[in-house]
């Protein structure tokens, strides 16, 4: 097993600096003669090696993608998918699906054995093997070591991940009810697996977005609130000049239209609106001032009237009739293909979650947090926590497909992200500082909309303030 | 020195001659040697500045404490005492000793010197710089500064300020960044410890900027601060807990606390208090301070449960009516009620019952006073009465139609100055126009004569005023049309045809009148149509010409008669029923008739007779030969013991060979041999004292049965307990059990057998309530009434002895079989003469008893003289005070279930979502209970270490004990409960009760850990200063053990005072049934106080008025809104008797009551079963009720408890937990496998696993809340919640089928 850091130091060596996704891949690939074979092909006037350097190594899309008519597709999470919870095996159902899914995008990379395959058996003890399995909890030993319980369908495991080896840094990350991979060795006894590499279902290093091949552009925003005090209406007024003129086709809002009612104790006090139906309106109204040529596509979140358990259906249509015909009703999380540029809606609950659970992470880096999802390839992983599941058959916020833009909300503050091909965008919001906010002292960017322009996925903040 | 009468002299003489022969006669039988001790084993306590002494280790001090304190109040003593240590009267060396010394002995003064803590609450006091180069005092606090209450936190303050200014040194002047620090350190602290308290931006400014002593404190959590770091003055960029305790909790919270402390004490530059109780940086927040009146406060009807009715609405027309007075039964947090008012109310308020209020106070104990007057109703049919009386109440019950005033509420002046609310009106009464007649005049006869006496210039009597201020101008105007116009006088009656704007103003004046015939008769007339202006002829009054167009009802009226009036509404205070009393045996569970083990033979009721049957389970590998095993031959652990005489190693107290007590001795584990301290001094581990003995328990039992001569099948059943709890084993002995067992009695784990009654104050009775003969009354003592007259006949009041008490019905009978068991005991098992020789009820009279406070550390002695037919322990305010209430902290974190998922909440939110304690100081009797809003479990470990998963089946708040202790285990876990809180220990495989202050470092506790019971080691256990003036708890079914902080410990066992008999605690209690304690009076589990000191027991009785009267500035004083200290001096309380005889007798009342035990006995709350017929009775009241809103109550039922309730339960049914049907595992999330993973023994468990949260929890409220938008006008915002939850519930479980149904078909 290569060390991160000697690695990092061949390169050094011959004055190159290296990208970790590429240390990464060479761990991955675990062989040490690749790293001579990078340094040989490398240009001269390289300073970063990154993944392009790698031979034989090509950003590909995998399959073609074949574009509909009329440009807006709903590739999942459209009206009437997220069904109700059927019974107690639903939930069953649903990790494991979790768990074949994620578990065979890392399948892909490493070869696994069942945990009971090697627990049940002495044979395997002292000898390097890996398994799959979905964290079910980590905790910090009293020696500062990391101890994750992961679990597959046949039995579960405890993995030592040592604070003294590269792997650390990746077990200090596991949240639970992730789905990784682990290569190491199972202890003499038989009851600890000592890691010594971790794989998550990560994004190919060599993953290439899809452009659009016409031109267009789409505006990313989310966090509407109407019917709060704190709702900018001015500012919105000015957006909606603003995108008449800008010669976008598409306007994607990912959930929180308006600010409920009973979200929160004694919300009543912070509402203008206190009519849940009137707050539809006046959005439907506000919304109805956008040319009808942008595509408006709407989706809810946990301030919205719909159940706040993930899948979240589409708004009713009792609330929705001052909507304009431009307008269509997608569920949270949902994935929308844009002249072939696909869009994965997720209003971001989980976001709060993982701030939580994830040394370092702040509201203020919330593009990080899409990073986090993308690297899991789960929208919300952690269960039991603040975001409500709704357990189905399926796992519906499984990162897959790939989209080429992750467009979240919930927490206010704009954040835009690359990470491997994908463009993370966290919208912000059309409400400044609340009461509860600046209690937290949480710090919104209120009044942004960031448009991409769908040739070149090439994102663009504008602020209406 | 306590000065007293010489006729208290004698009752406390007789008290301890009582005390003493009964410990003489126990100490005789003690010394048979059946006992684990030869000694009676209750000690006596010693006094609080020999507490303080110890604590703070400076010598001397306890002299000069008494010294002090035989001149002024306890407050006063803290801080002149830094005059002694400024003067360096006990060798202090510098200036930070004298600060140190004398901040620490005031904390511990206050915090009532039984704990260790102020020592350690307080880590250091240092001097810094101002930027003017004057000198300023830091206190440092730290993180053990909780356990002092916010009371103390913020007087230590106080009392560094005052040495600090002796000594000259300067005020802390704030540099700007550091006023901000203080800012976002305490925000930072609340997210991470949530305050009680946590005050506002500019309150955290105000304190800061103003106070004169630097609050500084060491670094208690691992956080950082973002913002403001490295500042130089600021010893540390982490969180300081202990600072944001004092200064949010202490400060902020007790701001008018400290206010009337600085006021009493005179110290200057405190001012700025004033604006911090008036809201910093709110100007127009509702302060009744400044603003003369006051504003309607709902605090009370925040959190309404749904089956608490609502009586009155804040401040509204119709709803209580304050009078101020005492009654015998009042004062000290209960408030007096006609018991009409009682029973027309529903029935929901027995006495006893606790009452949440609008004012003064937060809630009241309900108690019936019948001098004051009842509710005012309309009957079917549109008569309209006043019921004044109990036998009208409930004949006319049924025929209410509208309840149009629910009458009055007398609640005492000490109320107001305990709760420091500013005076309010009252209505105008008797007492009141007495004080402004001239004096010898006599209440009229009747209503000519009253009027007579009015026209002299007098106010009009009250009896005849009626309520002109609840109506308008135009009513009266259009009542005087109508009676001028259409109305006759006939037969002295006022007769005019109904009419319902008329009859509408006249039900607003609650003047009671008859309809018939179509007409409006009224009797009491004359001096109505007088009001109205109206001559004798029903013509209008030459002064309808003068009337002032914008005059007051009231004064247009005054002007109309001529005559003068006062209101008689007065104030109106609003209500409703808080939690309801009971009174019941305590029993352990399963209840034990005595302290015998058993082990697992005695089966689940822990037999006798079970284990008798009992034969060893055969096991694979048993024998033919085996088979014929005899029963009854059972294992068990039980002490070691030595007879001194012989020799004989054994389990019994007395050696059964030679009759010798014995004594236990203690072993090495380790090496085996036997040590005499209790740590092997060669392998250092903790001796043990217990071995496994095989006994022949049936012939054990048949010996013991034919000892005391009973017939085997005369008792069906005598249950032991498992396991004995002590470090030392000590058993019982059987015989005890048995004995026990005859009389249908239980015993409680240290050896006595209890009874919980409720405290209700009582000061004084008649005989023949107290259903005590007149001659009795005169043997204890009581030879004269209250008015020096002979105590000649039952009706005469006679004031009771401060530690004289009654026992309610029930509680007499169960005390009846205790003193017959003990009887029983003292002839056949010590061969002794009887001692009570009780058989009826009227024997009891007379005889001791000791009070206690649920794990109370501090019994006091009592002696019964009277009975009562409420489920209420009456007694002498001071008898209550003088004990005290304990339980867990308020932060510890417990883990609730609500049928769906688990949660963490501190314990103090989770009881606090049962009672609003959010202005804390107020509820003063002590322990609240309820029933939880709905149902919870917990988490629970039996005594195998087994878990479960049981109900909760009620919270309780608490007073706090000066003291807790805080244990720290192996595994980090903490967790700070009262001394006597009950732990439970590893005692070789099974879980004992020990009290906490029996806990020793090293001792083995069940956690949680990972969803399992595993063992952990205790580290250290602290005696901590309790830091907040609650403890909370919870009680649990069937194994009464929660998980806290990860711990599992046991729960309050009893949520009420009770009683033992004298003789039961001298004879059967011992110590060494309890685990052991760490030496020293503080540490015994039971100190005896046999004489109550008024100056030591808790500060509320200090308020209890007891003047026969009240002055007339008290009333006009209520009439501007006066603080109540305004008048204080003006006003015979106990504290200003203190230091004199007076301070125990010659106490009166000003409104006496017939029968303190009238009214409904049993709250129609707890009659009803089902939360359905709660709410039905509850919506059913409130629409009859004038002061209640039905439809607000219905909303406010939704939004506190239904709807809460159902977006809690969806909530969490998305996140909800999974566990296992056959071991109980819990999962936090569905295990891939599908099935119960957890390894148990032999193999995987593979139970099944099942959600804990379900459809029906879920939709639980759902139709009912339905029901409810449909038939009340509940806002809209309220009837779209329910609407869009509706949706969320249906989008998540599909669509129901069932059909719609009525409100009435969930109710």
């Amino acid at each position: 097993m290569l060390d991160a850091q000697e690695i990092a130091i061949r390169f050094l060596d011959t004055r190159l600096q290296v990208h970790p996704d590429v240390v990464r891949y060479i761990q991955e690939q675990d062989n040490p003669d690749l790293i001579e074979r990078i340094i040989a092909g490398v240009p001269a006037d390289t300073v970063v090696v990154s993944a392009k350097h790698i031979p034989g190594m090509n950003a590909t899309r995998d399959g073609m993608r074949f574009l509909t008519d009329p440009t807006v597709e709903i590739v999942s999470g459209g009206p009437g998918t997220s069904g109700s919870i059927n019974s107690s095996a639903d939930y069953l159902h649903y990790f494991r699906d979790r768990y074949s899914k994620l578990g065979g995008m890392i399948r892909n990379r490493c070869s696994s054995m069942p945990i009971e395959g090697l627990t049940r058996s002495p044979r395997y003890r002292q000898e390097e093997c890996t398994v799959i399995g979905m964290v079910s909890e980590v905790k910090t030993t009293t020696n500062g070591h990391r101890i994750a319980e992961i679990e597959d369908s046949t039995a579960n495991l405890s993995v030592l991940f040592r604070k003294d080896r590269p792997v650390f840094a990746d077990a200090e990350r596991l949240i639970p009810d992730e789905v990784i991979g682990v290569k190491g060795k199972l202890s003499t006894d038989g009851r600890l697996f000592f890691a010594e590499q971790m794989f998550r279902p990560d994004i190919r290093i060599d993953n290439k977005p899809y452009l659009s091949d016409k031109p267009g552009k789409a505006v990313f925003i989310s966090d509407v609130h109407v019917g709060s005090n704190t709702f900018l209406e001015d500012s919105w007024l000015r957006f909606v000049d603003w995108i008449g003129e800008s010669g976008a086709s598409y306007l994607l809002i990912a959930g929180d239209l308006v600010d409920g009612i009973g979200v929160f104790p004694g919300q009543d006090q912070e509402l203008t609106i206190k009519n849940i139906y009137e707050q539809y309106d006046a959005f439907g109204e506000m919304i109805s001032g956008i040319p009808h040529r942008i595509k408006i596509i709407v989706a809810p979140g946990n301030h919205d009237v719909v159940r706040g358990a993930e899948p979240q259906p589409v708004i009713p249509e009792q609330f929705t009739r001052k909507f304009p015909e431009n307008c269509m009703l997608v569920e949270n999380p949902a994935l929308v293909n844009l002249q072939g540029v696909r869009v994965l809606m997720y209003h971001g609950r989980s976001i709060d979650d993982m701030i939580g659970l994830i040394p370092g992470a702040s509201y203020e880096q919330s593009g990080k947090m899409m990073e986090e999802m993308l690297q899991r390839r789960h929208l919300a992983p952690a269960y039991g926590r603040r975001t409500p599941i709704a357990a189905g058959k399926s796992d519906h916020l499984i990162i897959d497909p790939l989209p080429e833009i992750l467009h979240t909300g919930h927490v206010h503050i704009t954040g835009l992200t690359q990470y491997r091909g994908v463009l993370g965008i966290n919208a912000g919001t059309w409400q400044s500082q609340t009461a509860f906010q600046k209690q937290m002292n949480v710090n919104p960017t209120p009044a942004q909309a960031v448009m991409v322009d769908l040739q070149t996925l090439v994102p663009e903040t504008f602020t209406f303030l | 020195m306590l000065k007293i009468s010489p006729e208290m002299e004698q009752y406390g003489n007789g008290l301890m001659d009582g005390l003493n022969r009964a410990i003489a006669l126990a100490k005789e039988a003690r010394a048979r040697g059946l006992d684990p001790s030869m000694e009676v084993e209750i000690p006596i306590a010693s006094d609080l500045a020999d507490r303080v002494e110890v604590l703070v280790g400076i010598k001397g001090v306890a002299a000069r404490i008494r010294e002090l304190e035989s001149q002024m109040s306890r407050e006063e003593a803290a801080l002149k005492i830094g005059d002694d240590f400024v003067a360096k009267m006990f060798g202090e060396k510098n200036n930070n000793e004298i600060l140190d010394h004398s901040i620490r002995t005031a904390m511990a003064l206050l915090t009532e010197g039984v704990v260790s803590a102020p020592t350690e609450g307080i880590a250091k006091v240092g001097l810094g710089k101002n930027d003017d180069g004057s000198q300023y005092l830091m206190i440092y606090y730290a993180g053990p500064i909780r356990s002092a209450g916010g009371t103390a936190q913020a007087l230590s303050v106080l009392v560094g300020d005052y040495v600090r200014a002796k000594l000259g040194i300067g005020r802390y002047r704030p540099r700007p960044v550091e006023v901000e620090r203080y800012i976002e350190e305490i925000r930072q602290y609340n997210t991470i410890m949530s305050l009680q308290y946590l005050p506002s931006e500019a309150e955290i400014r105000l304190i800061v900027e103003n106070c004169p002593v630097c609050i500084d404190g060491e670094a208690t959590e691992k956080e950082e601060v973002s913002g403001h770091r490295n500042l130089e003055r600021v010893e540390t960029n982490a969180v300081r807990g202990g600072m944001a305790l004092v200064l949010a909790e202490g400060i902020a919270g007790k701001a008018r606390k400290l206010k009337s402390k600085v006021e009493k004490m005179n110290m200057a530059g405190w001012d700025w208090l004033d604006k911090l109780i008036a809201g910093a940086g709110k100007p127009s927040a509702d302060d009744e301070s400044h603003a003369p009146g006051v504003k309607p406060l709902d605090k009370y009807l925040r959190d309404l449960i749904g089956g608490r009715p609502v009586f009155s609405y804040p401040m509204r027309k119709g709803g209580f009516r304050l009078r101020y007075g005492r009654s015998r039964n009042t004062g000290f947090a209960t408030a007096g009620f006609n018991p009409a008012t009682l029973h027309i109310l529903g029935g929901f308020l027995a006495v006893g019952t606790q009452m949440k209020l609008e004012r003064p106070g937060k809630a009241c104990g309900v108690v019936p006073v019948d001098t004051i007057e009842g509710p005012t109703v309309r009957l079917t049919g549109g008569e309209v009465i006043r019921v004044d009386d109990e036998k009208t109440a409930l004949a006319v019950a049924s025929k209410v139609e509208r309840i149009l005033d629910v009458g009055e509420i007398l609640i005492a002046y000490g109320e107001f100055l305990e709760n420091n609310h500013p005076l309010v009106p009252a209505g105008y009464c008797e007492e009141w126009w007495l004080l402004e007649v001239p004096p010898g005049t006599k209440p009229p006869q009747d209503e000519s004569e009253a009027l007579v006496q009015a026209k002299k210039g007098a106010y009009l009597y009250p009896a005849y005023t009626w309520f002109w201020d609840d109506i308008s101008v135009d009513q009266i105007r259009l009542l005087a049309d109508a009676v001028s116009g259409t109305g006759a006088i006939e037969e002295e009656t006022l007769v005019f045809p109904l009419d319902s704007t008329a009859k509408e103003a006249l039900e607003l004046l609650l003047i009671p009148h008859k309809v018939n015939g179509g007409m409006i008769r009224i009797k009491t007339f004359r001096a109505f149509i007088a009001g109205l202006g109206l001559d004798g002829n029903l013509k209008k009054c030459e002064t309808w010409k003068t009337a002032p167009a914008d005059a007051q009802p009231l004064a247009l009226v005054m002007h109309l008669s001529g005559l003068l009036l006062r209101s008689r509404s007065g104030l109106r205070i609003g209500g409703r029923m808080g939690r309801p009393g009971k009174s019941k045996p305590r029993k352990m569970s399963p209840p034990p008739h005595g302290l015998f083990p058993l082990g697992e033979s005695g089966g689940a009721r822990r037999s006798f007779q079970e284990a008798s049957i009992h034969t060893e389970e055969s096991d694979a590998h048993a024998t033919e030969i085996d088979f014929e095993k005899e029963g009854g031959i059972i294992e068990i652990e039980v002490g070691r013991r030595r007879c001194p005489g012989c020799g004989e190693i054994t389990y019994l107290n007395r050696c059964q060979k030679c009759g010798t007590h014995t004594t236990p001795i203690n072993t090495c584990p380790k090496c085996g041999h036997e040590v005499p301290g209790e740590r092997c001094p060669n392998c250092d581990v903790p001796a043990t004292c217990s071995q496994r003995i095989t006994l022949n328990v049936k012939a054990e039992y048949a010996q013991a049965m034919e000892r005391l001569g009973i017939k085997k099948e005369s008792i069906a059943l005598v249950k032991g307990v498992k396991g004995v709890i002590s470090r030392e084993k000590t058993v019982e002995a059987m015989e005890k059990g048995i004995l026990r067992a005859q009389q249908d009695i239980y015993v409680f784990k240290d050896g006595t057998t209890r009874f919980d009654m409720i405290d209700l104050p009582l000061t004084h009775i008649r005989p023949d309530e107290v259903r005590v003969p007149v001659e009795k009354m005169r043997e204890l003592g009581y030879v004269q009434d209250i008015n020096g007259y002979d105590l000649q006949n039952g009706k005469q009041v006679i004031e009771l002895h401060a530690q004289d008490i009654l026992l309610s019905d029930s509680c007499a009978d169960y005390m009846i079989k205790v003193t017959q068991f003990i009887d029983d005991e003292l002839t056949r098992l010590y061969g002794l003469p009887t001692f009570y020789n009780v058989k009826t009820r009227d024997d009891l009279v007379g005889h001791l008893v000791i009070g206690l406070a649920p794990h109370t550390s501090a019994g006091v002695l009592a002696r019964i003289v009277g009975f009562t037919r409420a489920n209420v322990g009456y007694a002498h305010p001071f008898f209550h005070a003088a004990k005290r209430r304990n339980c867990f902290y308020g932060e510890t974190k417990i883990e609730i279930f609500d049928g769906r998922s688990w949660a963490t909440f501190p314990i103090r939110k989770f009881v606090m979502e049962n009672f609003d304690v959010s202005r804390p100081g107020l509820d003063r009797l002590g322990t609240y209970y309820s029933d939880p809003v709905r149902p919870y479990y917990t988490r629970t470990v039996d005594t195998n270490g087994g878990m479960h998963l049981r109900r909760i089946t009620s919270v309780s708040i608490h007073r706090s004990p000066a003291s807790m202790i805080r244990f720290v285990t192996a595994r980090n876990r903490e967790l700070t409960v009262t001394p006597d809180h009950a732990m439970v220990v590893w005692d070789t495989g099974y879980l004992r009760k020990i009290k906490a202050l029996e806990i020793k470092a090293g001792d083995a506790v069940p956690i949680l850990e990972g969803g399992v019971v595993i063992a952990d080691r205790i580290v250290t256990a602290e005696t901590v200063a309790s830091l907040e003036d609650r403890v909370y708890c919870l009680t649990v079914a069937e194994d009464h053990t929660l998980v806290a902080n990860g711990v599992f410990t046991g729960q309050c066992d009893g949520d009420e005072d009770c009683i033992m008999l004298l003789m039961d605690g001298l004879l059967n209690f011992s110590r060494s049934f309890l685990p052991q304690n760490r030496g020293g009076t503080m540490d015994a589990p039971l100190v005896l106080t046999s004489r109550i000191d008024p100056a030591e027991i808790d500060k509320e009785s200090l308020n209890v008025d007891v003047g026969k009267s009240y002055p007339k500035e008290l009333y006009e004083a209520g009439l501007v809104y006066a603080k109540a200290k305004d008048v204080e001096p003006l006003i015979d309380r106990v504290e200003r008797r203190l230091g004199t005889p007076r301070q125990l007798e010659g106490f009166f009342f000003t409104h006496d009551t017939s029968d303190i035990s009238a009214g409904p006995l049993e709250s129609t709350y707890t009659q009803l079963k089902t939360m359905a017929e709660k709410l039905e009775a509850e919506l059913d009241l409130a629409e009859k009720i004038r002061a209640v809103d039905a439809d607000d109550v219905a909303e406010r039922v939704l939004n506190t408890h239904f709807i809460r309730d159902l977006m809690g339960n969806l909530s969490a049914f998305s996140k909800q937990k999974f566990r296992c049907t056959k071991c109980n595992t819990s999962y936090r999330r569905m295990p891939l496998a599908g099935k119960c993973t957890k390894f148990k023994g032999k193999g995987i468990c593979n139970g099944n696993i099942i959600p804990t949260v379900h459809e029906g929890s879920v939709k639980k409220y759902l139709e009912v809340s339905r029901a409810m938008v449909k038939k009340y006008k509940v806002s809209e915002y309220c009837r779209q919640r329910v609407e869009v939850l509706d949706l969320a519930i249906e989008s998540t479980f599909g669509e129901e089928k069932q059909e719609q149904l009525g409100l009435a078909d969930f109710m």
